[in-house]
């Protein structure tokens, strides 16, 4: 790239990346640093060594990785359909996707909350048909946040999917059928390789809006269903340790930008070959 | 019986028929060309082929087996595309591997097969790069080679050689060829380009709008297009619009419309022509000659125009000649040295290039 070219990238991303250093990065370290100068590392002693807060951190962890996965193994299909579907409903199609955008998070929970509760239809329908013969538990369990997390965040995941596979020459798979592969083989060896950028962002997305969610946990898990973001929310507003609440913050942090790196680096030879942009020969 | 036997194959997409009662025999080992414009059925006749398309109606049939019914990864028809289509995650010889792993052949015989074909098409050396890493013609030898080392019943190419430019154009035309003829593969290359065909094809079928419109030896639908449109499709662009007046030793006297000049032609013509019917002369550019007038003999076919423009072209110049006929006249010259726009031009049409057909 010449230095003119990344001098003008550099001036176009200007804008941004000043409004996230002034809100952004600017706060974060001035309040790493007031933490860490009045309290020093005491906080964050006390979370990685209290089982309590410790197994507050794995639930919200493998919460998020269930979420990510559910939303990948239902998304996926979706977003096929949708990208190679010649239909001209396509674009209502897409709308229809994106419509759960527009109901705030607060009311899904709400939502989830009359369908999923002891007398809610899925209870009602499950013992109308003689499945069950009490009442079952889902409200205020993993299965309830995971359900309404999954309904929240999915079409994160069949957009950036979506996006993705449209992308992929439609002779590309006519070239595989034409060498001996089936359908299903022509997905596993070629489809999905190549979908493997819009699968990744999709789960980058999905995690990091999974282990930061707020509202979904705190309606649908319940008291005994604690997540990081209701510790932190506790912190500030209950024992009003704005510290601690800080070193929570920046553990979960931490954690996102581990896992981050950890999916970059894992798909970075998937990346480089099939990932956007980049040199031609 | 042909190796390749293609029966009234029809296809249609709601209202439209795309391709019509279309019919085509190819031997074992013969080259054919589908020439035509955009949007004339020739790609969709060569996905039917491949089974990516279902014909609504007609048979296709490759050695005796009826094709009709047999999903296209059982055919074993390779198709080479036009923007290639390699697989951008694997390598070179993972690229040309893939249909060998597909049919699980021994991981030497593999080994051997891609080795020897990465030769043939010579890319040693590139063997663990990947397509991104590619020149164009790089990605095409590689495509090429895929589709060759399935040792296909039939090889279907899609516009081969429209992504390259001039140079890199008649290289790979000489090597498909090679190829072609070494593997003795039959093959259908789908083609816009009249030359494309005419150096690469033993045979050439001419369509538009889904219709066969001429089959034939390159050389006979190149020289001698079967009606203004294919004429037209085939380079003459010039079209002299007259009434014929007489037929005498095999020549042709024309009276031009409007202008009243004779024209005297003695390239093909429809049996059934008459005195008086309403015809049509057409000539390539490339076979009209400027005369300097004085020094030249001839009696015939000389006419007088006024240069409107002149085109260079780089290898050829085009001159366009008003008011030598009713219709502008094309001429192409290697190095043009004649009066430039505006002035007077004399040009000679020899009467053996000239084609007739009914008006």
């Amino acid at each position: 790239m010449s230095q003119r070219k990344k001098l003008s990238i550099l001036g176009l991303s200007m804008p941004a990346s000043f409004l996230l250093v002034i809100c952004f990065v600017f706060p974060l370290g001035y309040i790493l640093v007031t933490t860490l100068a009045e309290d020093g590392p005491e906080y964050y002693i006390k979370f990685l060594t209290d089982p309590f807060y410790l197994k507050v951190l794995w639930r919200t962890v493998w919460i998020s990785l269930v979420c990510t996965g559910v939303s990948l193994l239902f998304g996926y299909p979706t977003a096929y359909f949708l990208a190679r579907t010649r239909s001209r409903m396509k674009n209502m199609l897409l709308i229809v996707t994106i419509f759960p955008f527009l109901v705030s998070a607060v009311v899904r929970a709400y939502g989830w909350q009359v369908i999923l509760g002891k007398r809610g239809i899925v209870n009602q329908f499950l013992m109308a048909v003689g499945l069950v013969h009490k009442p079952l538990v889902i409200l205020n369990t993993w299965m309830a946040v995971v359900i309404g997390m999954v309904h929240l965040l999915i079409p994160y995941m069949i957009l950036s999917i979506a996006g993705v596979i449209q992308n992929i020459d439609p002779n590309v798979e006519y070239a595989s059928y034409s060498l001996g592969c089936n359908k299903r083989e022509t997905f596993w060896k070629v489809i999905f390789p190549l979908s493997a950028p819009g699968i990744i962002s999709g789960c980058i997305l999905v995690f990091t809006l999974s282990i930061t969610s707020f509202v979904t946990p705190q309606l649908l898990g319940g008291a005994k269903f604690v997540m990081m973001s209701q510790l932190v929310d506790s912190q500030i507003n209950t024992v009003f340790n704005l510290s601690f609440a800080a070193a929570i913050s920046y553990i979960l942090l931490f954690i996102i930008l581990l896992f981050q790196f950890l999916a970059n680096w894992s798909t970075k030879g998937i990346m480089n070959r099939v990932g956007g942009g980049g040199k031609r020969a | 019986m042909s190796y390749l036997e293609i029966d009234n194959l029809t296809k249609q997409f709601g209202a439209t028929t795309a391709v019509d009662h279309f019919n085509l025999h190819v031997e074992q080992g013969e080259m054919v060309a589908l020439l035509g414009g955009s949007g004339c059925g020739k790609t969709t006749i060569l996905r039917m082929i491949a089974g990516f398309l279902e014909p609504t109606e007609g048979s296709i049939r490759i050695n005796g087996r009826t094709m009709n019914e047999i999903p296209p990864y059982k055919r074993n028809v390779a198709i080479f595309f036009q923007n290639y289509a390699l697989f951008p995650h694997l390598t070179v010889y993972n690229n040309i591997a893939y249909g060998l792993k597909q049919k699980k052949m021994p991981k030497a015989e593999i080994q051997k097969k891609v080795a020897d074909f990465v030769h043939l098409v010579r890319l040693e050396g590139l063997e663990k790069r990947y397509p991104r890493e590619l020149s164009g013609g790089q990605q095409q030898r590689v495509a090429l080679a895929r589709a060759l080392v399935m040792e296909p019943s039939v090889l279907l190419l899609d516009e081969p050689l429209s992504n390259l430019d001039a140079k890199l154009r008649i290289e790979m035309q000489v090597e498909i060829r090679q190829l072609q003829k070494k593997l003795n593969v039959t093959t259908i290359i789908v083609t816009h380009d009249q030359e494309e065909a005419v150096s690469l094809a033993d045979k050439i079928l001419v369509m538009s709008e889904g219709h066969l419109l001429q089959e034939g030896d390159p050389r006979e639908v190149f020289n001698y297009p079967a009606s203004p449109f294919l004429a037209d499709f085939m380079g003459f662009t010039n079209f002299i619009y007259g009434t014929l007046q007489e037929v005498k030793d095999g020549k042709y006297y024309i009276s031009a419309r409007k202008t009243g000049e004779m024209l005297v032609a003695g390239g093909n013509a429809p049996a059934d022509l008459k005195t008086g019917d309403s015809v049509v002369a057409a000539i390539r550019p490339g076979n009209v000659a400027g005369v300097s007038g004085r020094q030249d003999d001839r009696k015939e076919n000389i006419y007088t125009g006024r240069v409107s423009a002149v085109t260079y072209k780089g290898n050829i110049s085009q001159v366009d000649i008003l008011e030598a006929f009713d219709t502008p006249l094309h001429m192409h010259c290697a190095d043009y040295t004649g009066p430039m726009d505006g002035g007077e031009v004399t040009v000679y049409l020899p009467p053996e290039k000239l084609l007739i057909y009914k008006a």
